[in-house]
């Protein structure tokens, strides 16, 4: 058994973003829950598979069936269409706390979405650069504006 | 009164990795039972948890009628290769913990491999207590006396 205490400088990974969107408040919230859930994947369009419990306290998690997962966080504060924030380990399995918020606000049918995914603690090294993470939330966004773009075509 | 300092934050990490001779199901089985309803204190003490087996389960010590404390949730749970818990384990001050157990099969035996690591103000006692945890043989005399094999 190998043990050790030692003391360093916390590791912090953030990443930010607004978006603008021209859709009603409404749309974009219900297309923003749906990609952090069912249609949640990931940048080479694997479906994670994830579960959005819409509710404070709610599960966030990669279901594969049977009781079998990942659970990535809870939904730390929910108020419909305008705030969203999450907290928990995410896909980081290590002793660190993720925190993820998206700000909803609606001007004359434009919608801003201020965003930021910030981490604390050991993070794993491979995705300290935050390449990896920029890459998803890029995909993400990219998904949030196209499932908008198909809400208001079936309109 | 608010009082903001920087600091470092300390850092605990165990691995550890035994062979057992059983099956990786019973050692599966036996994990799970050891830390839930069989879980103990080094001194032989009940510790009463309860661990629920799903995505975002809780760790925790049910005490009855609501009383308790959560140790944790179920981060991954991989039946019978891994299973990982993250939260505040026992530290009653700003911590996160992970622990993460690897299972898999080696010439006949099951190899279990234990990581903890904890970020945060870890307090002196703890940084002692947790790395005395006999925790890991206790799952070894269980799969083993169940499988028969040793």
């Amino acid at each position: 058994m190998s043990s050790k205490v030692s003391e360093q400088a916390v590791e912090v990974l953030e990443v930010t973003r607004e978006i603008e969107i021209a859709a009603t408040i409404d749309i974009v919230w219900e297309t923003l829950l749906e990609n952090m859930g069912p249609l949640n994947e990931s940048p080479e369009k694997e479906l994670h598979n994830l579960t959005l419990e819409a509710w404070p306290g709610g599960r966030w998690y990669r279901d594969l069936g049977n009781n079998i997962g990942h659970w990535w966080g809870a939904v730390q504060s929910i108020k419909p269409p305008v705030l969203l924030e999450m907290h928990g380990p995410m896909f980081m399995s290590a002793p660190a706390v993720n925190h993820v918020i998206f700000r909803l606000k609606e001007d004359k049918g434009l919608t801003r979405i201020e965003f930021s995914h910030r981490a604390l603690g050991l993070i794993p090294h491979h995705l300290l650069d935050g390449k990896d993470v920029n890459k998803g939330w890029d995909n993400f966004f990219v998904n949030v504006r196209e499932g908008v773009d198909e809400r208001l075509k079936a309109k | 009164m608010t009082t903001k300092t920087q600091q470092d934050v300390q850092i605990l990490e165990i691995a550890k990795e035994i062979e057992i001779a059983a099956s990786i199901d019973i050692v599966y089985e036996s994990l799970l039972e050891q830390l839930g309803p069989l879980s103990e204190t080094p001194d032989g003490e009940p510790l009463l948890m309860t661990l629920e087996e799903w995505p975002g389960g809780l760790l925790y010590r049910d005490l009855g009628g609501n009383a308790g404390w959560c140790w944790g949730h179920v981060q991954v749970i991989e039946p019978p290769a891994r299973l990982e818990i993250w939260g505040s384990h026992f530290m009653s001050y700003p911590a996160v913990a992970h622990f993460q157990y690897l299972l898999s099969e080696r010439d006949g035996l099951t190899v279990l491999k234990f990581n903890y690591r904890v970020i945060g103000m870890i307090e002196e006692a703890d940084r002692v207590n947790v790395g005395r945890c006999e925790f890991m043989q206790r799952v070894r005399k269980m799969a083993e006396s169940r499988s028969g094999r040793k």
